[in-house]
């Protein structure tokens, strides 16, 4: 693990100490903020405004988190990307900007089932994909989130056009799969 | 613009066992490539491009990847540091207001150095020519005044650099600008370094304009590069 990544964990552990400090909560702050928004922007391309507002929420959710004290097992620097990832999404669906996303979380899955609110199961969602190889993360997040075509997919990937919709039903079939393994 | 406090219908105890049974392997997040493979530029090196520009093996897969040069351009649109009542504001539930990523007459640009290490001849001219690409915000790239553009630090460019406009997915739109600057010297701290068969890590900074509505703004990027004197190498 890198060093910054390891200064990340490190900030969170602090603010699980103490969640009402401020100059931990800057600390963290500081550290996170700048590779949470690499993956953000990497999430969706066409429109960076989106994605402060994204943090913003993201951010008061981290403080209720940490509020509630640290729970075992969970990683929680990815788990805190996954619910900036999921406050995006809500940023574009406040501004009534369709999300080709909605279409996947329909997938009938265990945690996408009622006991489940839409943001618990957006994130789950996220943490899922996080599991996924890195081209089944890329084509989903672009072709659900961006709305990027199957040709623009193709000639990113540099493969045929016609292989798009094969190697994406293969993603969400992997997808689906990590989500039921819950 | 300010904003409504967090809904409260989250269950966080619930999202949070989702979360352990779900949990990624050890690797950071943060570690994780995020382009179309494991090759490309992960979140720390994004922002290690952004803060320190990049050279060697990164540089090349970057001077190669649209999706990473992209990832790296909508980097520079959105504010890397909180304004100053962020986290205050966050404790009392609220949000805060957008800040701008870098002030309006100033347009950082990154560049990439293919090369890990240059080497140089002791004898003179020493110098043989600098190429670096350079990735500026989208929108600005035809705005460049290329003829502005100059080197100085560690290379001395001498004259305007020739420019190629590189569309790496052939979308019709230029990804970056590769600029080769074929003449100049190296800096007087530089040489000495290499007479003395030192390595040597030094600063190379690109400077030149922006013509944006009539008005002339700066664009300003810097690299870090090692040198190191060609007779130490061995011979491959």
């Amino acid at each position: 693990m890198s060093e910054k990544s390891a200064a990340v964990r490190a900030a969170i552990e602090l603010c699980f100490l103490d969640p009402e400090n401020e100059s931990h909560l800057r600390a963290f702050d500081e550290l996170f903020r700048p590779l949470v928004m690499a993956i953000l922007v990497s999430l969706f391309r066409k429109d960076t405004s989106f994605v402060e507002d994204g943090y913003q929420s993201a951010f008061i959710k981290y403080i209720e988190i940490f509020r509630e004290g640290k729970k075992k097992g969970v990683v929680y620097d990815a788990y805190f990307v996954a619910i900036a990832k999921h406050s995006v999404i809500d940023e574009l669906r406040k501004q009534s900007k369709q999300v080709p996303l909605d279409e996947i979380l329909e997938l009938p899955t265990p945690t996408r089932s009622s006991e489940l609110g839409e943001q618990e199961a957006g994130i789950a969602f996220f943490q899922a994909l996080s599991r996924l190889d890195r081209r089944c993360q890329f084509l989903i997040e672009s072709f659900y989130v961006n709305g990027m075509s199957q040709q623009e997919l193709a000639k990113r990937l540099k493969i045929q056009a016609q292989s798009i919709p094969v190697l994406l039903s293969r993603c969400r079939d992997a997808l689906k799969g990590h989500l039921e393994k819950k | 613009m300010m904003k409504a406090a967090v809904s409260p219908e989250i269950d966080v105890n619930r999202v949070l066992k989702i979360a352990e049974s779900i949990a990624p392997d050890e690797v950071s997040v943060f570690d994780a490539s995020l382009g179309i493979d494991d090759r490309c530029l992960s979140a720390e090196k994004l922002v290690q491009v952004l803060n320190r520009g990049v050279h060697g093996e990164d540089a090349s897969h970057l001077m190669g990847c649209s999706t990473c040069v992209e990832n790296v351009r909508n980097l520079q649109t959105v504010p890397l540091k909180s304004s100053r009542d962020f986290v205050g504001n966050a404790l009392k539930g609220t949000a805060s207001e957008r800040v701008t990523p870098f002030k309006d007459e100033f347009f950082p640009v990154i560049l990439a150095v293919p090369s890990e290490m240059i080497t140089v001849a002791e004898e003179e001219p020493g110098y043989s020519g600098f190429t670096c690409g350079l990735i500026p915000v989208s929108s600005y790239l035809n705005e460049i005044d290329v003829s502005s553009i100059h080197a100085s630090g560690a290379i001395v460019s001498e004259g305007a650099p020739t420019v190629e406009y590189v569309d790496l997915n052939e979308d019709g739109s230029t990804d970056f600008i590769k600029l080769t600057f074929p003449k100049g010297h190296l800096a007087t701290r530089v040489r000495e370094a290499i007479s003395s068969h030192q390595n040597v890590v030094d600063t190379v900074r690109i400077d030149g304009s922006i013509l944006r509505h009539k008005a002339k703004k700066h664009l300003v990027g810097q690299a870090r590069i090692e040198f190191a004197n060609r007779a130490d190498l061995p011979l491959d």
